[in-house]
């Protein structure tokens, strides 16, 4: 076995594994160590729980994804199991291939301008299976949000507006800055932890909680 | 046919190339995500997968790109498309909401049928170039070390 051979292929591993690791400290410098905007940065608040709460944590979620919808669901345990301990925020991630997703969350954008985040984004989530398989979503999106309460044409005027665009884009923006890739992805305290599997045990593990 | 078993070679270096520098670039935990979403390791082998499988993705196609122990490479193309297809298949078999392989991180979204076929063409042409080595070896570094020890 020529020396020349191994002594390439050692280099060559070397090279390869400390170049992809320098780049990838490059492409994100701090990002992820970074604060997070918080719930004052945006126009409206999608907010559960108290600010003040040990433990933030940050969630960036499609509505057309069947994993955030059980992530959805688990959460709302975690509040039950955990109270006090976490406050949770919301940013939308929708992703292309899920084709009503953004305009799901340019509707819950609307609601939350009404202060009627969170019923819309549980029925969304109910009721994904659903409004997915629809050709056109507009009109269902309007009943099931003058069915929570909201004022129609405020609704309407909100949608039309191009407002709730930006405020999308901007939760875009920084997922992908902070390497998001798939939803949900969490920020338990600035950690990434992807997927509902590991949230409780991130959330404890920030609170303190020793974990085994 | 020298010239089809290189581009054979070539396709399936850059395949694991781009698959394996994806995941490697993507923050740790996005891999972790899909390997948990496959529930086949137990919770304890999982961070260890998502952190070591990228590497050696990454690795294996780069050897194999520039024909560096290509017969290793493609031997080691083979066995990971093998347990692409095992893992692929007990997800489809039962029935887990996967919509996307996660192969390409985010790069490609492929869902899971689409895998297997990509799966099962990568095994052919692993197979089919270690059938006939000399002729994949062709522009390899291998190659170029073979003539110059000789």
């Amino acid at each position: 076995m020529p020396r020349a051979k191994i002594l390439v292929t050692v280099l060559l591993s070397f090279l390869v594994i400390g170049g992809v690791s320098i780049v990838k400290v490059l492409r994100t410098p701090g990002t992820i160590e970074g604060p997070l905007s918080g719930p004052g940065d945006r126009a409206h608040t999608r907010l559960l729980g108290d600010p003040a709460a040990p433990v933030r944590v940050v969630a960036f979620t499609d509505f057309q994804c069947p994993a955030c919808a059980q992530a959805a669901e688990v959460v709302k345990i975690l509040f039950v199991r955990l109270p006090g301990v976490f406050s949770f925020e919301f940013r939308y991630y929708p992703f292309p291939m899920h084709f009503f997703s953004r305009r799901a969350s340019v509707y819950a954008e609307c609601m939350a301008a009404q202060k009627l985040f969170w019923p819309f984004h549980d029925v969304l989530f109910r009721s994904q299976m659903s409004w997915g398989r629809m050709e056109v979503v507009d009109p269902y999106f309007t009943d099931l949000a003058v069915s929570l309460g909201a004022d129609g044409v405020a609704l309407k005027a909100c949608v039309n507006s191009g407002v709730p665009e930006k405020a999308i884009d901007q939760d875009l923006g920084e997922g992908r800055v902070r390497g998001v890739r798939a939803t949900p992805t969490f920020f338990v305290n600035g950690k990434m932890v992807v997927g509902v599997h590991d949230l409780e045990r991130e959330i404890r593990r920030a609170r303190g909680e020793d974990f085994l | 046919m020298n010239r089809v078993l290189f581009l054979v070679r070539v396709v399936l270096g850059l395949v694991f190339v781009v698959s394996g520098l994806e995941k490697a670039l993507s923050p740790y935990e996005n891999f972790l995500y899909v390997i948990q979403s496959y529930d086949v390791l137990p919770k304890t082998l999982e961070p260890g997968a998502a952190f070591l499988f990228p590497w050696c993705e990454l690795l294996t196609g780069l050897f194999v790109l520039l024909g560096l122990w290509t017969s290793v490479g493609l031997r080691m193309v083979m066995l990971f498309s093998t347990l692409f297809l095992g893992v692929v298949g007990q997800a489809i078999v039962r029935e887990l909401s996967i919509t996307d392989c996660g192969c390409f991180g985010s790069l490609v979204q492929l869902p899971l049928h689409a895998v297997i076929f990509l799966d099962a063409s990568l095994l052919i042409g692993a197979a089919v170039c270690l059938k006939d080595l000399k002729a994949a070896r062709r522009w390899s570094l291998d190659g170029l070390f073979a003539r110059d020890g000789k």
